[in-house]
């Protein structure tokens, strides 16, 4: 049926849609769903609501109660879906790709119907007296609690953020297979959580025993990305404000020598004066842009992929294009402005400025459409508190 | 039999993960299982230690590694697949020559009990 689905979650989708036409309706909406996920044998609905206190039956009587059976048998083949059950199917597209997973399984086809707050299915959870959210909660503490093993074991390692990427995805992955591989055997999450993490092993050793294995370009990289990675939990703003920073400070102190040199080696020609104020605009209009560049473009991701808070918004992408342009044709504009160039000059560089501007724009929309999702992956291990259990 | 330690066990882990990987490329948790199964399970080995040592064999170019395509019908994300490289075939090849020298040599005298 769906192309990047798993096995399993194509068989609930099959399942959804033979649960509408036994209730005789003529679309496949989330209640259905529900009714499916929580059927599935092998499944993480069925374990979590087990955990919560409900029983497959009590769930569908509470579909049955809310939802009237239609009054005649369907005859078309395929059922249509609703589209709050569309909405759910982007959802389960969502959560997969915040693990890095590329085929949409059972486990995230609840957590997308657990984020529809208006469905069928979330009246239903409601009246038995299931807040969406708690379920949302207990369906993710195994996963949250086997991240935090991770993260304390790969946080301090000091590597690129590539590596610890690699590092992260990786171990990970091994972990989740421990304890499903516990899980098959023990039935009980908080058991298998223990045996999983016996078995992976010490974090605190495990750290040390990365830090051993990198290689020497990676201490390196590791050494001077520290300077420009993402500090959780700070916001947006505040990053993209250090990394002006930066920027101003390693301008400044590379400016200033070459100025310096020259100014020794020609003296305080005209061409030495010209030169020493188009680097001070550079060096006064730079840091600003790379504050635009670096907000936007966390910002742009945001909105394309439809994380921290913001909808997926095509309408937002094209705005913060937009601003990405004028900032870059701006900064060409200022830096000819102060260079004290002639109109002439200054007017071709403000097309110039709009050309580099828009092909700028979309370069960045392109490093956001393809590293976004790995970089709010990355944000989401950064904000992991691994102090707590 | 008594449990391997730790630390001689991480002297060789390299060679034993080479070993391994002879048979065809596997993901983290099937070379697990395949040392676990050689071991016998005496070998109490922290899953996690396979890693540290993987990439330090493939820095060297003695493995290769590659992502998955899907996780293959298991629950959970997708893991990275190592296979024996060429340069890897050699160092396995000079290892067991090494060990099986070290065996003969000290197994004569040692595993000599008096009558």
């Amino acid at each position: 049926m769906f192309r990047d689905f798993s096995e399993r979650a194509n068989n609930v989708m099959r399942l959804a849609s033979a649960e509408a036409r036994a209730l005789n309706h003529e679309y496949v909406g989330t209640e259905h769903i529900l009714l499916a996920l929580v059927a599935e044998e092998s499944g993480v609905a069925a374990e979590v609501l087990g955990t919560l206190g409900f029983s497959a039956s009590a769930i569908r009587k509470g579909v049955e109660s809310l939802v009237l059976r239609g009054p005649a048998e369907i005859s078309s083949r395929e059922l249509p879906l609703t589209p709050r059950s569309q909405q759910v199917i982007e959802f389960g597209r969502e959560e997969a790709r915040e693990v890095n997973q590329e085929f949409v399984d059972t486990e995230h086809l609840l957590l997308a119907l657990l984020r529809e707050p208006d469905g069928v299915a979330s009246h239903v959870l409601r009246d038995l007296g299931v807040k969406p959210d708690e379920l949302r909660a207990e369906a993710l503490k195994a996963r949250i609690a086997l991240m935090k093993i991770v993260e304390r074991t790969v946080r301090p390692v000091r590597a690129s953020i590539i590596w610890k990427r690699k590092m992260r995805d990786e171990m990970f992955a091994h972990l989740t297979g421990i304890y499903e591989q516990e899980m098959s055997r023990l039935h009980d999450s908080a058991a298998a959580l223990e045996q999983a993490a016996r078995r992976f092993g010490v974090p605190g050793e495990l750290t040390q025993e990365l830090e051993n294995a990198l290689p020497a370009y990676e201490r390196f990289s590791g050494f001077i990305e520290r300077w420009i990675q993402y500090r959780a939990p700070e916001s947006a703003a505040r990053y993209s404000l250090r990394l002006a920073m930066h920027t101003f400070w390693l301008l400044a102190g590379s400016l200033s020598l070459v100025t310096l040199g020259v100014f020794l080696g020609y003296g305080w020609i005209e061409a030495v004066q010209t030169l020493t104020s188009v680097f001070a605009a550079i060096l006064l209009l730079t840091p600003p842009l790379q504050f635009a560049i670096s907000l936007s473009l966390i910002k742009m991701r945001d909105a394309m992929w439809g994380a921290f808070g913001s909808r997926k918004s095509l309408g937002r992408v094209f705005a913060y294009f937009l601003v990405l342009a004028v900032a870059a044709e701006l900064y060409l504009m200022g830096v000819a402005a102060v260079a004290r160039l002639d109109l002439g000059a200054g007017l071709e560089a403000a097309r110039l400025g709009g050309v580099i501007g828009v092909i700028g724009a979309v370069v960045f929309v392109a490093i956001a459409y393809i590293t976004g999702p790995a970089s709010i992956r990355d944000t989401k291990w950064a904000l992991l508190d691994i102090e707590t259990a | 039999m008594a449990a391997i330690s730790g630390d001689k066990l991480r002297g060789h882990l390299e060679m034993l993960i080479l070993a391994t990987l002879e048979r065809g490329e596997a993901h983290g948790l099937e070379i697990m299982r395949r040392l676990e199964a050689g071991g016998c399970g005496l070998l109490q080995l922290k899953e996690g230690s396979l890693y540290p040592a993987l990439y330090r064999l493939e820095d060297s170019g003695e493995v290769a590694a590659v992502w998955e395509k899907e996780s293959q019908g298991r629950r959970g994300p997708r893991g990275r697949i190592y296979r024996l490289t060429t340069k890897g075939h050699r160092k396995l090849a000079r290892g067991r020559g090494e060990w099986q020298t070290f065996v003969a040599t000290l197994g004569g005298i040692l595993l000599d009990a008096p009558a």
